[in-house]
């Protein structure tokens, strides 16, 4: 089992101390440093940075989506965070949603077809190859390729992925699957999937990773270590995607009592609705120790998880002080 | 005048980490920004990033990130993120590229002046940290977005890349400054003043504007080494499109006509070999014997109305990276 670390949501991390703070990470014994994209600090720029203050840490956006950038500027930033990084890059790809595609000008469609050409695209100019892609989607125009010969040409790529379809997918074409927000028992249903998907296209399904995430705080007292995966826990109750999957995983009627609360009281009201009983059923660990940690991700690991993903949500400020107390706790821990 | 320097890895024997160990040497010997372009090889930002991790007050700058590679709101994102991890060491070199870029990106080369106008505002906005639903000619960033944080550094310079006399006088309206590749001395003075012109039509200073060009360098004792790689350098731009016009406009046609017949008939290699010494001394290049000559060959330029002058350091001689170190390294010591 990998642990990863992820520093991103329900706070913001200063840029500059997130690098800062990249070398301890990696003592600490975590495999990956992990950013997510959205409106926050931009994933690509922080592992940049991180790249060459670590040595071994692997490095990934998670989850870059599809829209953004164009997938031949993904290819070429890859090649090059590749270089720079002696092969650290695990890439993160998804399709995100509507509002997302609307902010970079696009359009939210066909998203299998959509992320099935832009990975294709990614891979080859990252490989250094020849492009001149015509697909249905993403056209590449004459003659790409890099000037360079990339020193590490191939790397992971992983989808992220909680539909029916976008896992199989993720078993046919990608690496693995990134599923944030989900229970063991959802996981292990999602992991057989992507396994599926792997076996269907003729692919060993057990070298496939499964990327799990789990949001945690640590704080002695248990209701300061609560209080801020309460926020999180919130938004992913509204969040259309993740409201769904809250509900096919047996939680409808605690989500749709979070949404009643949220559209009559707004976010505070909704908050008080996300109760210590469900939040233990959730995937979060607010923590009093990185014991209690580990041992509450056993169920996870055996549901599959290869590589378990810890978003670290900070309980105080400054944040980056709190981020680097748990990064200390982990490593001696470990 | 302020001196920068670009250096462009590629790859094996000029690798992208090597570029990244130089950097605390460039900012020791005294250079104000390092700079990379963009096209098909090593991606700026990744590479400005880096450095920013391992310097303190070394400016970075992408010279010439295009337009068709990445969304403006993306733009903006990372300009903010990088602003913030810098300490506000962010310069954004802005152009429109030509059409097999934008080809490659699914991009349409049309409507330039419009397009990076629009761009340029979404970046600004974006990483100013300012609520953004953009409804341009060009670009439209949907409902509602904004940084989910309140951005350290909200304002950096916005230079754009141009040559021609339109998009120079945008750059003085609308822009921070210029920036300018292989013009020489008597062109970029041409240049500065329509950026200037745009500037005072504007209602802003034209003083304020930077006037920022490069002048490609090399280094060597032996004066025939230090031509033969810059040599390759000057004969890609004399066969590229958009320069063409400009060494034509500066006097030199008849030099650009005779390497582009030669490209025709015998490709790139003969192509070469009309890229003469005397043509390449009235080209914005040096080949350089010592740090001294170069810096007195830089004077006109000076002259010319430059306020930031990027030296695109071309090295003339195998392993490359050490070629480079030791310029920065002999930079250094003249400084």
């Amino acid at each position: 089992m990998i642990y990863d670390i992820e520093l991103n949501f329900a706070a913001h991390y200063p840029a500059a101390g997130i690098v800062e703070l990249s070398p301890l990470i990696e003592q600490a014994g975590f495999g990956a440093f992990w950013k997510g994209e959205s409106n926050s600090t931009d994933p690509l720029v922080l592992i940049s940075g991180i790249a060459v203050r670590t040595q071994n840490l692997k490095l990934g956006p998670a989850i870059y989506h599809v829209y953004g950038r164009s997938a031949v500027t993904m290819g070429i930033q890859a090649a090059t965070l590749q270089d720079l990084s002696g092969g650290r890059l695990l890439l993160g790809l998804g399709v995100a949603n509507k509002t997302i595609a609307g902010w970079h000008g696009g359009t939210f469609d066909r998203p299998l077809q959509r992320i099935r050409e832009y990975v294709e695209i990614v891979r080859k100019v990252a490989a250094g190859e020849r492009v001149e892609y015509k697909g249905k989607i993403y056209e590449t125009g004459q003659r790409f390729q890099l000037s360079w010969k990339p020193q590490h040409p191939t790397f992971p790529i992983y989808l992220a992925g909680l539909g029916p379809k976008m896992t199989h997918l993720t078993g046919e074409i990608a690496d693995g699957v990134f599923i944030n927000m989900a229970i063991p028992s959802k996981i292990r249903e999602i992991a057989g999937r992507v396994r599926e998907g792997a076996v269907a296209a003729g692919r060993d399904p057990n070298k496939i990773d499964i990327c799990a995430k789990v949001r945690v705080t640590l704080h002695p007292d248990r209701a300061v270590a609560r209080s801020r995966l309460r926020q999180v826990l919130t938004f992913y109750n509204i969040a259309d995607f993740y409201s769904d999957m809250l509900k096919a995983s047996g939680f409808e009627p605690e989500v749709l009592t979070v949404q009643e609360a949220f559209r009559k009281g707004g976010f505070k009201a909704a908050q008080e609705q996300i109760t210590d009983a469900y939040m233990d059923k959730l995937p979060v660990i607010p923590a009093t120790s990185i014991e209690e940690i580990k041992e509450r991700l056993k169920p996870f690991v055996a549901a599959g998880v290869t590589r378990m993903v810890v978003p670290y949500v900070p309980v105080s400020e400054p944040v980056i002080d709190d981020a680097r107390r748990f990064v200390e706790a982990w490593g001696k821990a470990s | 005048m302020v001196y920068d320097i670009q250096i462009n890895p590629t790859g094996d024997d000029y690798p992208s980490a090597g570029v990244v160990e130089l950097s605390p040497l460039m900012e020791q010997a005294g250079f104000s920004a390092f700079w990379k372009g963009e096209a098909n090889n090593t991606d700026p930002l990744v590479l400005c990033c880096a450095i920013a991790a391992r310097t303190r007050k070394l400016l970075v700058g992408t010279g010439i990130y295009h337009i068709y590679g990445r969304s403006p709101v993306t733009m903006g994102i990372q300009a903010a993120t990088l602003q913030d991890l810098s300490g506000g060491r962010f310069l954004l070199g802005l152009g429109v590229a030509n059409k097999t870029i934008a080809g490659w990106h699914g991009g349409i080369f049309d409507r330039p002046l419009r397009r990076i106008r629009e761009y340029a505002e979404i970046v600004r906005k974006v990483a100013a940290g300012e609520r953004v639903e953009y409804k341009g000619e060009m670009y439209d960033t949907g409902s509602r977005f904004q940084l989910s944080w309140k951005p350290e550094h909200p304002r950096f310079p916005i230079y754009f890349a141009g040559l021609g006399p339109k998009m120079t006088r945008l750059a003085g309206e609308f822009a921070d400054g210029v920036v300018i590749n292989m013009a020489p001395a008597s062109q970029i003075r041409v240049i500065a003043g329509r950026v200037r012109e745009g500037a005072a039509a504007a209602g802003r200073d034209p003083d304020k504007a930077e006037i920022i060009a490069k002048v490609w360098v090399s280094l060597n004792p032996d004066r025939k080494l230090a031509r033969s790689r810059l040599r390759q350098v000057l004969t890609f731009y004399n066969i590229a499109d958009h320069y063409i016009d400009m060494l034509k406009a500066a006097g030199l046609g008849a030099e650009v006509t005779a390497v582009q017949q030669a490209f025709r008939q015998g490709g790139f290699k003969l192509a070469q070999e009309h890229i003469t010494d005397a043509y390449m001394d009235q080209l914005p290049a040096i080949a350089g014997t010592s740090i001294a000559e170069i810096k007195e060959r830089l004077q006109p330029f000076a002259e010319a109305g430059v306020t930031r002058l990027i030296i695109p350091y071309v090295p003339a001689t195998d392993p490359v990276l050490d070629d480079a170190r030791h310029f920065v390294e002999a930079w250094g010591r003249e400084s």
